[in-house]
């Protein structure tokens, strides 16, 4: 399993806000969900992954809401704010200039 | 952005805050679903619930730690800190009521003080008058040789206003108002305090009306010609209501008809501190109400008009004073044209802009020392309490030495500790700033009767309102205090043996710094009350002098009435009579012994000086000036000043026929006196000055200078010198002339008697019926009134700090029985002993005195350097003694040092009766 420093500094906000921007999730469907959709590549340990949601929902980016479960348990389930939503857009754009920039980097023909 | 940000956050940092128990509850069940799915999981895939559980555990690196990783991204903890700090320190508190009342009380005495003489101070010093931008305010004087002159004539205020180019306006009112009668309706008259103000008055003020209008530059326009008055916002609410129906109300001001066109705005009474005017009036309308003809006004000879100016913006101060001189100056060389001789005109001195920002008053500048003065002795007062307050929460923490130790153990840091223990004491110190605000309430209200009020009413005096300027005051001081008295405690408490302590060990093992840390309190206690005792004996053996002073006149008995018929019209012979009518019955009213005119009575604030030629003496410089006044017969004998030598007046040394005073005089012009025999009296002082030793008797004196000087008036009596201006100053050389030698005009009634002033007043009332109903008794004193007046500030301050210096006496003498009885207390097992090895009971009872005597030596000894600092600043308020007196110091010391030794004779006692046995079962 990978530890959470694999994940470069700040992407997995990034992560958290794409996730939760599909639909509303709870904790642990949130790192269920990042590990099927990267294929088991991207995972989030269990232990950084609260503290990482309070945080965002401390900035207002993410709020929550305490409903019923899939298996009939109450969970708290998050969901993206208006506020999250524009902070997601200008991360992911951030962050496509950044890996394309790397890609290109690395394109280099070596001599 | 920022608002939406605060949308969604700041309900979560409430509820993080207020709903602390459920946000624990959210969290402990999120994590524990996460763990629960998870071991689902592991079960799934094949291991054991065990295995599950352990892995499912291991991989959250920690519950308890990422709870802690989650709150912490709340933001609150500091807060959240607080609050639980605040809640302990309530809790602690209500624990140990007695030290929490002790405390509380202590400091909200010290507090309540400084706030009272704040509340004074910032009233008479700070504040800035209710106006537009009152920095740009200036009042206009002129520089003469001992003083700046700040009244103008009319002319000259015309002048400065028409042709400066510096001043966004110049406004002009009456520097001298006076009461005057109110009828409204078919009410009785009342009086009122009015002033005459130009027509842009409100305007350049920038104060706007409140109801109506208030007056503009067409009131100016004409003399007479603007009937009408603007109420002050005060005295419509007080008088009328607040009834918005006054607007076009018709007023008769000293018995001429006025419209009410507007109120002023709200919290506006003039620019005057001390001063509140109720009614404001064109001054066009000065001839209608005060009976002075527009001609006698209107000259460069009647200065009356104090002038406010408000400077533009970027005008260096120099240069509009500089300009105000030059049209001072083209205004004296006009007048000089228009006269025989040029040298008769006015002569314009030195402008001088004083800032007004604060208003203009007399009483500020004499009142600034005096209360600077009692700012200094109540700041002292509270440190002593906050010393005192200090050792109390010593002794306490001392008692919680215990839990501090399992607290610091437990892993609480120091600065946690610390917070605390400050907490506890911001607390006490709001408590006693809140009963501390209370209690200045009360006091300030109290403390205005000291305050010098102007004129006939009190209403018309300072005014002190809470406001959030005393709140902010008070605030500021609580904090102070707050940390003064918390930090020796809490600067002890962290400097635990923590071994020792959870142990049960008591104070003995670490009590060192701590008894020595009281005794350094007590020693500043002392320290502070010296120099308060001393300043406060000081202060009163000033009050004591000034009182015991032989002002050469009764001090009780003598009434003095105003009445002015002038006001309604009266003038000449119509004038005299009725003032001699009024005397003579009074005179003959049962329990009156004498009654006598006067135009001016000594310690009233007024005075008259004039030119004066002594016939045989070469006056130098500044030596042909003197004190005047116009008396009646037995006016002397009614003031109670002996006549020395010669005889007093008669009516007959009165001209025939009074002179009527014209309603225009040109310099030079010369007013006839009724000719006849002209006599005068003289005081003892003149007579010493202008006579030497040679007899007055006899001698002739001329109320003009060089070739003028002729009507001489022959010296018929010498009297008793009295004190004139002030109970301080020795009388001045004066001359009396008698009463209706010169033009009749407004004179005071003085009466010995020995009724009651309601006796008086109503017999006055009765004769003023008969006489004339529509004029009315304008004032009705005491010269033992004027005489309190004239002390009123040393009264003040030495009153306050005799009270201040009692208080700091007992606060001291608490401090010092508090810490010696702990002392005794905490050596109980050390006195045993050495009683039981035959100590005899002086040498235990020694043993706890000389320590308050060594106390209260070194903090005597620190005081009196404060105390001699001290001295310089007050020397100047001082009549009689010398700071350098050392008796002064030395009663100081020693009414602390008894008070200290009879405190520590209790705990003395009580030492000595320690039974040995039960002092070594003692712990």
């Amino acid at each position: 399993m990978s530890k959470p420093s694999d994940l470069v500094q700040g992407t997995l906000d990034l992560l958290l806000l794409k996730i939760l921007a599909l639909e509303p999730l709870h904790g642990w469907a949130v790192s269920q969900r990042l590990k099927q959709v990267s294929d088991d590549v991207l995972q989030v340990s269990d232990g950084s992954l609260y503290p990482a949601l309070h945080k965002l929902e401390q900035q207002g980016w993410i709020a929550a809401e305490w409903k019923t479960s899939e298996l009939g348990r109450r969970a708290k389930f998050y969901h993206l704010t208006r506020l999250g939503r524009r902070q997601l857009s200008s991360e992911a754009a951030n962050w496509n200039r950044l890996s394309t920039a790397i890609s290109q980097v690395l394109g280099l023909e070596e001599a | 952005m920022r608002i939406e940000h605060w949308l969604y956050t700041l309900p979560l940092r409430l509820r993080s805050l207020f709903r602390r128990k459920q946000v624990e509850i959210d969290l402990n069940d999120e994590l524990h679903f996460h763990i629960e799915q998870r071991i689902a999981q592991e079960i799934e895939a094949g291991k054991s619930p065990k295995e599950a559980r352990s892995l499912a555990l291991r991989v959250m690196q920690g519950f308890e730690q990422q709870k802690e990783n989650c709150r912490d991204t709340r933001h609150v903890a500091l807060f959240e800190n607080r609050v639980r700090d605040l809640r302990y320190a309530l809790h602690a508190l209500r624990l140990s009521p007695g030290f929490t009342a002790a405390a509380v009380i202590t400091l909200a005495l010290g507090i309540g003080a400084n706030t009272a003489i704040f509340s004074l101070i910032d009233t008479v010093l700070i504040k800035m008058l209710p106006v537009k931008a009152p920095q740009q305010l200036f009042l206009i004087g002129q520089r003469l040789s001992d003083h700046v002159g700040v009244s103008w004539s009319y002319p000259d205020y015309r002048a400065m206003r028409d042709h400066n180019s510096m001043f966004d306006g110049i406004i002009g009112y009456d520097a001298y108002p006076e009461p005057m009668g109110v009828q409204s309706g078919n009410g009785s008259e009342e009086l009122a305090h009015g002033i005459f103000v130009t027509g842009d008055y409100f305007e350049v003020l920038g104060v706007p009306a409140a109801l109506g209008r208030v007056f503009n530059s067409a009131d100016d326009s004409a003399p007479g010609a603007a009937a009408y008055v603007v109420l002050s916002y005060t005295y419509w609410q007080s008088r009328f209501n607040s009834d918005a129906s006054v607007i076009g109300h018709r007023l008769r001001i000293n018995g001429y008809p006025f419209t009410v066109i507007g109120v002023g705005g709200r919290g506006f009474s003039g620019s005057d501190v001390a001063y509140r005017p109720e009614l404001f009036l064109p001054v066009m309308m000065r001839s209608q109400v005060m009976h002075e003809p527009f001609q006698r006004w209107n000259t460069r000879h009647d200065h009356w008009l104090a002038v406010l100016g408000r400077l533009k913006g970027g005008v260096a101060i120099p240069a509009a004073e500089g300009q105000l001189l030059a049209i001072g100056k083209s205004q004296d060389e006009e007048e000089g044209r228009s006269l025989a001789n040029p040298k008769w005109a006015n002569t314009t001195e030195p402008i001088v802009l004083v800032p007004a920002a604060r208003g203009h008053s007399y009483f500020a500048d004499e009142l600034k020392r005096p209360l600077l003065i009692l700012f200094s002795i109540v700041v002292l007062v509270l440190a002593i309490a906050c010393a005192n307050v200090a050792g109390l929460m010593i002794a306490r923490e001392a008692s919680r030495r215990r839990e501090v130790a399992v607290r610091l153990a437990m892993g609480a840091s120091r600065a946690r500790v610390l917070a605390q223990l400050f907490t506890e004491a911001m607390l006490i110190a709001s408590a006693a700033g809140a009963l501390g605000l209370l209690l200045s309430l009360l006091g300030a209200r109290s403390l205005l009767r000291f305050v010098p009020q102007p004129g006939f009413a009190p209403v018309t005096g300072i005014d002190i309102a809470l406001d959030w300027r005393m709140f902010g005051f008070t605030a500021a001081v609580c904090v102070t205090t707050g940390l003064l008295f918390g930090i020796a405690p809490a600067w002890l408490s962290t400097r635990i043996d923590l071994t020792g302590s959870l142990k049960g060990e008591t104070a003995r093992a670490s009590g060192w710094g701590r008894i020595t840390t009281r005794k350094i309190l007590v020693v500043l206690q002392v320290a502070f009350s010296i120099p308060l005792l001393f300043t406060a004996g000081l202060l009163v053996r000033t009050l004591g002098n000034l009182r015991a002073i032989d002002i050469g006149m009764a001090d009780q008995n003598v009434y003095i009435a105003s009445v002015n018929p002038t006001l309604f019209g009266y003038k000449g012979q119509r004038l005299r009579n009725f003032y001699d009518t009024l005397c003579t019955r009074m005179a003959a009213t049962p329990g009156v012994r004498s009654a006598s005119l006067a135009e001016i009575t000594p310690l009233s604030g007024s005075s008259w000086n004039s030119v004066v030629t002594v016939q045989g003496y070469t006056a130098k410089a500044h030596e042909d000036t003197v004190f005047f006044d116009d008396v009646g017969p037995r006016y002397f004998e009614t003031i109670g000043t002996p006549i020395l030598l010669g005889r007093d007046f008669t009516e007959l040394d009165n001209p025939s026929q009074a002179i009527e005073l014209p309603d225009h005089l040109s310099p030079g012009d010369k007013l006839s006196d009724g000719g006849g025999k002209r006599v005068a009296i003289v005081n003892e002082a003149f007579a010493r000055h202008y006579f030497g030793g040679r007899n007055a008797l006899g001698g002739r004196v001329s109320m003009a200078s060089g070739p003028q000087a002729k009507d001489f008036y022959e010296i018929v009596a010498v009297v008793r010198d009295a004190r004139y201006f002030s109970l301080r100053d020795p009388a001045p050389p004066m001359v009396f002339v008698p009463v209706w030698r010169r033009f009749a005009f407004g004179r005071h009634l003085v009466m010995r008697s020995s009724n009651s002033a309601v006796q008086i007043e109503s017999a006055l009332r009765r004769e003023l019926q008969k006489l004339d109903p529509a004029i009315p008794l304008l004032g009705l004193r005491s010269l033992a009134h004027d005489v309190d007046e004239n002390i009123l500030v040393e009264r003040m301050v030495a009153t306050l700090s005799a009270l201040f210096g009692a208080l700091a006496l007992a606060l001291c003498a608490v401090g010092l029985y508090g810490v010696v009885a702990y002392n005794v207390t905490r050596r109980t097992r050390e006195i045993g002993i050495r009683i039981a090895v035959g100590s005899p009971s002086h040498s235990v009872i020694w043993l706890v005195v000389h320590e308050v005597i060594t106390m209260i030596l070194a903090g005597t000894g620190l005081g009196a350097l404060v105390a001699f600092l001290a001295s310089r600043a007050i020397a100047s308020v001082l009549f009689g003694v010398r700071t350098s007196d050392p008796w002064n110091l030395l009663s100081a010391g020693l009414i602390l040092t008894s008070i200290a030794v009879i405190g520590s004779l209790f705990p003395a006692r009580r030492a000595v009766r320690i039974h040995p046995m039960q002092a070594l079962r003692y712990e």
